[in-house]
């Protein structure tokens, strides 16, 4: 440094050129206290060269000068080499913005960016100068790097940068703080976010206490999801009462916002909105439940939040807020499995079954959430196939919702035990999953009676399980139900595996499948009937 | 409330014969106080026992299917002997503050300590009842070769053999399980979550602390 420090050198350097005396001149106008101590002369020559090479713009050359003084050499001449390769558009936009000193900016941008920069702000200033204004006055360097990365990417093109850039520069400074956080925890993803999103849902993920607050009212004519429809006050109003902008712990509004950037659908301010107010009736673990459901099921996991948390809302509600809280958990570690359906399909029937005032739905819904852990799953899987049906028997013509009733507890009763029935040839305390008031029950099994694995304790275990059905339905038979419909995933004539046929005991020895099942039951009993529907089959007949 | 069948599976290297297990099974089911039948016609001998075959035991509510496996073929060190099931619906966890099972539960929990003083098992497991929601039953099944276990059941039972074998002599009595009972036999009854089937992932701190040896 000190070497090239003093001022016998540089006046050395000086003297050599007409042109850089000119830039001495121009560094002591910009800088009252002359050219900076320890500049070099090289920092200055390219501070001069930068100057021809965008002849229309201002440039402070005494502090471009310390600028480039503080590059190590190949940075500084790359950087400056950038001003050399922008095009005409690029360069006659530094000599026409209105923002302060562009060329230091861009010298910023060149220096943090490199030719990617340049390329952007060569498109930016051709398309949107208001959009290469925001590019260049970025105050902070990995947002822009990462902006600029996601455009030479080509993760977002030119008009979703010129979006972008426009939707950020609408921050405030709280707001800008927020999305350099997200930026920085998603890359391209949140770029490509803030490209392709509305302003008003842009605002609503980002910044939505902040300068979405205040202007956007009138938006009830843009609503999308059903929460709100019943409601007067539109979501605008609430938001300016503070409904909309619930204080949720860091966490997981950071959970939300990283979930709700990497949605790739169409999310809208409403949902968004929706969604924040919803996860904060939650309690924690519910809150983490539900990003993660948004994070894995998009669009899906935003309306079934907002859809699940309506369960408990009002004085009628099926559902109270813990029982809300136990549904999403149970929905978070549902989806991440391989089978059953997808939540939203769950939700839909539920919301139908809960429209129409099914009784037993909250009993329903709540044997399938009650547990933890891998418990959950199970029995989820349950109440999957119990909705599933109870909504398609809700569309039939002739069943009324009124008529209809999930989980009708039975007991065992001494009575019914005769000479050929024992107490253990029923269940001494189960539920009918959709009993029809003067029609039949349904009992829904949704699974197959396939062994899990060659051996005998799969051969066993699947031949105890009919036998457990078979003891349900006995059940059934004796508390009165005439007419019996058991809905399973596979065919009621398919033959079970022989190992299990030869593990069957007692009454179900010599069954050979479903059907035979069915029968030993019905001759159990005058006058009932057994049937065997698949799902597909149950909407229909 | 869980739907399906729970079934604890009893094996040995040594099995002792099927008219051996019937007599303990019925001296544990007296002593037990569960009266007990055969579901269809009583086999004439033990010798003439079948797949086909299961003795009920009854409790209050419901009752326990035993069958008996007199012919295990499987190719693997250990074989199954003896199986113990009952509908799930009727296993519950206790109270949140309780510290023992009550009722059915702990009927079945009782049951399954009785069969491995009288039987002295190798190993026993009780597997998740709902077949495609759970983890591989295979994980905790020995199924050929070498026995390892990858996982544990929400309850199992370890001889002091298979103690020494899986290198558990120094941990096991120390093990984060919600109950750890050594026998009188010398082996060890535990249950790995207080409400059945919480938690049989391979992340539970048990699983951590006997197959990772991490104490953390």
């Amino acid at each position: 440094m000190t070497a090239l420090g003093g001022g016998s050198v540089l006046q050395k350097g000086l003297s050599s050129s007409s042109k850089l005396r000119r830039l001495v001149d121009a560094a002591d106008s910009a800088v009252p206290d002359r050219v900076p101590n320890g500049v070099k002369p090289t920092a200055l020559r390219r501070a001069g060269k930068l100057d021809d090479s965008v002849p229309d713009a201002d440039v402070p050359t005494g502090r471009m000068s310390a600028k480039l003084n503080d590059m190590p050499g190949p940075r500084r001449q790359q950087t400056t080499e950038q001003f050399d390769q922008l095009d005409s558009d690029g360069k006659d936009y530094l000599g026409d913005t209105d923002i302060d000193d562009p060329t230091l900016k861009a010298t910023d941008l060149f220096e943090n960016t490199g030719p990617s920069g340049r390329r952007a702000l060569n498109d930016l200033a051709e398309s949107d100068q208001d959009a290469a204004d925001a590019l260049l006055q970025m105050d902070d360097a990995a947002t822009q790097r990462r902006f600029v990365r996601a455009y030479e990417s080509g993760e977002v093109d030119s008009d979703e940068l010129t979006t972008a850039l426009t939707r950020y520069d609408s921050l405030d400074a709280d707001g800008k703080a927020e999305f350099d956080e997200m930026l920085a925890r998603n890359g391209d993803d949140a770029a490509d976010f803030a490209g392709r999103t509305d302003s008003d849902t842009f605002d609503a993920v980002v910044s939505p206490c902040g300068a979405r607050s205040a202007p956007s009212l009138g938006r009830a004519g843009s609503l999308r999801t059903d929460r709100y429809h019943s409601v007067a006050t539109p979501p605008s109003t609430l938001a300016q009462s503070g409904g909309s902008c619930p204080d949720l712990p860091v966490d997981v509004e950071d959970d939300l916002q990283d979930a709700l950037v990497n949605v790739d659908g169409d999310l809208d301010a409403d949902s968004v909105d929706d969604v924040r107010r919803s996860i904060n009736e939650l309690d924690g673990d519910a809150q983490d439940s539900a990003t993660n459901l948004i994070e894995s099921e998009g669009t899906d996991g935003v309306s079934v939040t907002n859809d699940a948390t309506v369960l408990s809302d009002g004085s009628n509600s099926v559902l109270t807020d813990g029982e809300v809280d136990d549904l999403v958990r149970a929905y978070d570690t549902y989806s991440d499995k391989s089978y059953g359906r997808d939540v939203r399909d769950i939700q839909d029937d539920i919301d139908d079954l809960d429209q129409n005032d099914v009784d037993g739905l909250d009993d329903a819904i709540n044997r399938g959430t009650s547990s933890s852990g891998d418990d959950i799953s199970s029995n989820m899987k349950g109440l999957d196939g119990e909705v599933e049906v109870n909504s398609d028997l809700l569309d039939r013509d002739d069943i009324d919702a009124n008529d209809l009733e999930m989980d009708k507890q039975i007991r065992e009763d001494s009575s019914w035990e005769t000479d050929s029935l024992q107490s253990s040839d029923y269940n001494s305390n189960t539920d009918i999953d959709s009993d029809i008031d003067g029609g039949p029950a349904y009992e829904v099994k949704n699974l197959d009676y396939e062994p899990f694995a060659e051996f005998p304790r799969a051969y066993e275990e699947t031949a105890d399980s009919l036998d457990d059905l078979r003891t349900k339905l006995n059940t059934f038979g004796a508390s009165g139900q005439d007419e019996i419909v058991v809905v399973v995933r596979q065919d009621a004539d398919t033959a079970f595996a022989p190992e299990v046929q030869r593990s069957l005991s007692g009454q179900l020895s010599g069954a050979e499948s479903l059907r035979d099942l069915g029968d030993q039951v019905e001759s159990n009993f005058d006058g009932v009937e057994v049937t065997f529907k698949r799902f597909n089959e149950v909407e229909t007949s | 409330m869980m739907e399906g069948v729970a079934q604890a599976g009893f094996y040995t290297w040594d099995p002792n014969g099927v008219e051996h297990v019937l007599n303990e099974v019925l001296s544990v089911a007296d002593h037990a106080e569960l009266p007990y039948t055969w579901d269809g016609d009583e086999p004439a001998t033990a010798t003439d026992i079948g797949l086909g075959d299961v003795l009920l035991l009854h409790a209050d509510e419901t009752e326990f299917r035993i069958r008996f496996e007199p012919d295990d073929e499987i190719e693997r060190r250990l074989k199954r002997f003896l199986g113990l099931s009952t509908s799930a619906r009727y296993l519950v966890g206790t109270d949140e503050h309780g510290d023992q099972y009550e009722g059915y539960t702990a009927t079945f929990v009782d049951l399954i300590r009785r069969l491995s003083i009288a039987l002295e098992p190798d190993y026993v497991s009780v597997g998740h009842p709902v077949k495609d929601v759970r983890p591989s039953p295979l994980e905790i099944m020995p199924t050929e070769g070498v026995f390892e276990i990858e996982r544990l059941p929400w309850l199992s039972v370890y001889s002091p053999s298979l103690i020494d074998q899986f290198g558990w002599t120094d941990r096991i009595s120390a093990s984060p399980a919600w109950k750890v009972d050594q026998l009188d036999t010398g082996a060890v009854l535990l249950i790995k979550t207080q409400e059945p089937w919480a938690d049989v992932s391979r992340d539970h701190p048990l699983d951590k602390h006997l197959l990772d040896g991490d104490d953390a």
